[in-house]
């Protein structure tokens, strides 16, 4: 028995080990030589999600130890007050606490709480009743007694796993710290901690063997949703404990642990929990002997019992014959033609997948109220402040969609070939996913609207607005996650826990700060412009992973290099950035006198867009790819004529701007103010407006921004989105002519298909704005 | 119909098909012969345009078959070497599902859905989650799937695979049937017995190479007239180095 309880703990070694180092791989050099091999199978594209794993382990292992401590120290403040301050104790009394109880009695409420996360999500993190095959029936099938395999499989249960070492462990050694054991408290801890792990190993084996023999397959899966949700649940009340929620006294968890029964004291969370307290090392030798019994007697009744479960073999209600289930044939629903097969699917998922409707829906309530327990300040007046709130509930909606868009075509799993075996386009189904998920997460803004209806009584004109902003932008994000899940995703990967990367739930989520930036932006004009960025976003992930997808099932293929509009938008971003950088280092170079900022403006604005120029043509060298803009050469059609005219017209309205501008009152006054206090530009500005700008802008908004564009959208939508973020870019006073010109120079371009076009039409705008001044 | 050219798949330095040369004319019914390992399953999956040709071309009725997927998809009807289904959706949701994805509408996916499981004496098992099926059942709901649009061409990853002595010839019955209604039908397989009962032409393909082609009758008569399919197919597939 001691060979197969050893045969079986190196099993499960060995396959950690295995996957820790197919992380590691990542970061070895490919050893291409041995090309006389035989068949090597294809690498996956793999990121070093383990080693990341690996780095965590000891910082959460850190703070795994120091919550429990701040818990402890919380709780034995409490604690403490109710026996020693009898002020306290009033106070605790009217909040319904029996009377005083003693520390070591709440400290086993706490151990209690805490073992329960571990058990509950040890169940959870191996996804234990989801797996189809029960791999104890696959090791009875070895010549081992059911006795003693039970027991092999309990004994490497209580072992190996993460949790319990992260949980339970740290959080009895430092109760034993607290109890006066000093150095000695890893080893108490340790001690206590593996009777803890025995047991709940025995419980799991005995309550999963129970369920595989009784309960069907898909029950079982549903069952699994509850526990991963069920675990985080005391996870989070423990960690409240020792974070936000425990500094208050009043803190209702305290009040919990206060109710703890005192015969729990007997358990052997009770034992473990006074043998971390005991004063002498008899005493606590004592306790973790009584508690040693109650656990070995607790795994031979387990044994016992499933032993006798088991006397008619491992074979339960099987997969099969469990799956038919008595439903009336064919159930004629309205055809809701409004939404696609893909769409209708998706719905039919979510209401039998309760894994998969927890994942989504669920999760983020949970993670919600989490956050609320482990900082309950920050919550404080978030109902009087629309934005603060429309700004949360989105979170709460991008978040939303972290767990539901963003890993969308993983949810396909296997059975992606049926969609690739099908007549549409892969990026049209990413699209109809992302607006799918993006619309059903609107439930926040509008249960938002019934929130503030509720508990103000109205809704003020702002809070509309906050709220329809918030609904708008879900339904774009939606967008933008379902296409960086096509980036996230790894279908060929048979790992299930490895067909997401986590990396890019960050990238979304960061991603998506910049709504949150428009719902807290204090004019409607950044609001705007952050809607027109998020839009170009969606529109440029759109792009990238519509030519990403057909090489999604290849694992070696990988799409051609071609322009794009996010190269474009990181173009213009570049841009911007270096410019800044360069101001801010003059500035802080001339260490605070006086300087001379106009030929540093010009400066910089030429430094980064030698940069950005550059760098964007650097790349596409290196990567050979399509489309780079050409400057010089033939015209496609039209000629230096339309140029002139194209920059012409664009100085006309331009001039007409300004003209309104100057002498009416009919806009917004600062936008009158600009123009009209704007003084005579100085001499820098000449080179700068006809020769650096048009060179390098119409390179970045016509050549790669709109360029980009091009490739995949129709010729007005390129022009009015190209011209757009050519005009945010620029003041708001200004907006109009310039979005003009940006069309005017785009237009020019589609028929030239050279840059010199546009090129010149800037120039010939730029001269007459620049120039009239001097004229008049 | 369906026309390879020069068609190659590379993986790092290991090339699983080199320049094949594949040419099925309408109505034919034409065997992809091959051990394991041999290319047949990429070369497939090239043709439905999930794997992308590292050199060469692979058309069906003149349409790139990975540049032009979607739209071929409306004349081809595939069947993989494991077909995987949707968990949690039952086997009458997942041809109804296929069927709208074909353009058809609810009441039409509905009929023909109901027409298609009966005639794979599925109807019984419509009602159950797909993902619990056996191996013979969820062979039987892909080629359902397959037939949902009436395509011209069918490309059938190992159809009788894992399937017991009795639904294979179910299956094989059924391809015949196709057959005659003059669809193009292109199969792997390494069960020569049914590749010499239903095709009119055979390729054998060895280490991504094709190392023999035409008819079981004249390939027949290159070793002698004598040898039976399996003698051919160990002769020829055990000849590269």
């Amino acid at each position: 028995m001691i060979r197969s309880i050893r045969l079986l703990v190196r099993l499960r070694l060995r396959r950690l080990g295995h996957m820790l180092s197919a992380g590691l791989s990542a970061f070895k050099r490919q050893d291409s030589g041995a090309s006389n091999g035989p068949r090597k199978a294809v690498a996956g594209k793999r990121t070093p999600s383990w080693l990341v794993a690996f780095l965590f382990a000891p910082l959460m292992l850190f703070s795994a130890f120091q919550l429990s401590l701040y818990a402890l120290r919380n709780l034995a403040r409490v604690s403490a007050a109710i026996t020693d301050a009898p002020a306290m104790l009033e106070g605790l009394s009217a909040l319904g606490a029996p009377g005083p109880v003693p520390f070591v009695v709440a400290a086993t409420g706490l151990v209690s709480i805490v073992w329960l996360a571990y058990f509950l999500l040890n169940i959870a993190a191996r996804g234990e009743f989801s797996a189809p095959q029960w791999d104890l029936a696959w090791l009875a099938t070895l010549p081992i007694a059911t006795g003693p395999l039970l027991i092999a499989r309990i004994a490497e249960r209580s072992v190996v796993h993460a949790v319990g070492y992260l949980l339970v462990f740290p959080a009895l050694t430092m109760l034993a710290w607290h109890g006066g054991w000093r150095w000695a408290a890893p080893f108490i801890g340790a001690v206590a901690a593996i009777m803890l792990f025995l047991l709940g190993a025995a419980l799991r084996t005995g309550v999963e063997a129970w369920l595989r023999l009784r309960v069907k397959q898909q029950v079982l899966r549903n069952l699994q949703a509850f526990v991963t949700i069920a675990g985080l649940a005391p996870m989070y009340v423990a960690m409240s404990l020792g974070t936000g929620g425990g500094r208050d006294p009043s803190f209702f968890v305290f009040d919990w642990l206060a109710a703890t029964p005192e015969w729990f004291a007997w358990t052997p969370f009770g034992l473990a929990t006074q043998a971390a307290l005991a004063t002498a090392p008899f005493e606590a030798a004592a306790l973790l002997a009584a508690l040693a019994v109650e656990v070995l007697a607790s795994v031979a009744i387990i044994v016992g019992a499933l032993q006798w479960v088991l006397r008619h073999g491992f074979v339960g209600g099987g997969l099969r014959e469990s799956s038919r289930v008595a439903t009336a044939p064919s159930v004629t629903r309205k055809p809701r033609s409004w939404l696609s097969p893909i769409q209708r699917k998706e719905i039919l998922l979510l209401a039998r997948d309760r894994t998969f409707l927890m994942q989504t829906l669920l999760v983020p309530i949970v993670v919600g109220v989490a956050q609320y327990l482990i900082n309950p300040g920050a919550f404080v007046g978030a109902l009087e402040s629309p934005r603060a709130l429309g700004a949360a509930v989105f979170g709460v909606g991008a978040y939303t969609l972290c767990f539901s868009a963003l890993p969308t075509l993983n949810a396909e799993g296997q059975a992606l070939w049926m969609l690739f075996a099908a007549p549409i386009r892969m990026d049209k189904v990413v699209i109809e996913k992302g607006l799918f998920w993006g619309s059903l997460v609107t439930f926040w803004p509008a249960a938002m609207a019934v929130t503030l209806l509720v508990a103000a009584g109205e809704i003020t004109p702002s809070a509309w607005f906050v709220i329809a902003l918030v609904a708008i932008g879900l339904p774009i994000y939606g967008v933008i996650a379902s296409c960086l899940g096509v980036f996230a995703c790894r279908p060929l990967e048979k790992d299930k826990m490895r067909r997401v990367q986590a990396t890019w739930l960050y990238v979304f989520m960061l991603l998506s700060s910049l709504h949150t930036w428009a719902i807290f932006a204090e004019s409607l004009w950044a609001t705007s412009a952050s809607l027109v960025l998020s839009c170009l976003l969606a529109l440029a992930l759109w792009q990238k992973a519509t030519d990403r997808l057909p090489y999604l099932l290849d694992p070696t293929a990988a799409p051609a290099s071609s322009v794009s509009l996010a190269d474009g938008l990181i173009a213009a971003q570049a841009f911007f950035v270096v410019q800044g950088v360069v101001v801010l280092l003059v500035k802080l170079a001339s260490e605070g006198e006086p300087i001379d900022i106009n030929p540093i403006l010009l400066a910089a604005f030429c430094s980064a867009a030698a940069v950005t120029w550059g760098l964007a043509r650097l790349i596409y060298w290196r990567n050979g790819t399509a489309g780079v803009p050409g400057t010089f050469g033939r015209a496609k059609s039209g000629n230096i004529v339309a140029t002139i005219g194209g920059g012409l017209a664009a100085a006309t309205i331009g001039v007409a701007w300004l003209t309104l501008l100057k002498t009416t009152d009919l806009l917004p006054a600062a936008w009158h103010e600009v123009a009209q206090k704007a003084s005579l530009p100085g001499w820098w500005m000449v080179p700068l407006a006809v020769l650096a700008a048009p060179v390098f802008e119409e390179f970045i908004f016509r050549g790669l921004v709109f360029g980009g564009l091009r490739r995949t959208f129709g010729a007005a939508t390129s022009v009015l989105a190209s011209g757009a973020i050519f005009g945010i870019v620029h003041p708001p006073a200004s907006f109009v002519p310039v979005f003009a010109m940006g069309c005017v120079a785009a237009i020019v371009y589609e028929r030239a298909g050279k840059l010199w076009a546009p090129m010149g039409v800037h120039a010939i705008y730029n001269g007459v704005i620049v120039g009239l001044p001097f004229v008049t | 119909m369906l026309r390879t050219q020069q068609l190659t798949k590379r993986y790092g330095d290991f090339e699983a098909v080199s320049d094949l040369e594949l040419d099925v004319s309408p109505g034919e019914v034409y065997a992809f012969l091959g051990p394991n390992g041999a290319g047949k399953t990429t070369t497939i999956r090239m043709l439905m345009g999930i794997l992308v040709p590292t050199s060469g071309t692979a058309r069906i009725r003149g349409l790139d078959c990975h540049a032009d997927r979607a739209e071929l998809m409306r004349i081809v009807g595939y069947l993989p070497d494991t077909p995987t289904f949707y968990d949690f959706l039952r086997g009458r949701e997942i041809v109804e599902f296929v069927a709208q994805m074909h353009g058809m509408d609810d009441g039409a996916a509905r009929e023909r859905a109901a027409e298609l499981l009966a005639s794979f004496n599925l109807t019984e098992a419509a009602e159950d989650y797909a993902v619990n099926y056996s191996m013979g059942m969820k062979k039987k709901l892909g080629l359902a799937c397959a037939l949902i649009h009436e395509p011209r061409v069918l490309i059938l990853d190992e159809p009788t695979s894992g399937l017991d002595p009795r639904a294979s010839r179910e299956v094989q019955d059924r391809l015949l049937a196709i057959a005659g209604q003059g669809r193009t039908i292109f199969l792997s397989t390494h069960l020569l017995d049914m590749a010499e009962r239903l095709s009119h032409r055979v390729g054998i393909i060895a280490r991504g190479k094709l190392v023999a082609e035409g008819p079981v009758e004249q390939l027949r008569a290159v070793h002698g007239g004598e040898a039976t399919l399996e003698e051919m197919f160990l002769g020829a597939t055990a000849e590269a180095p």
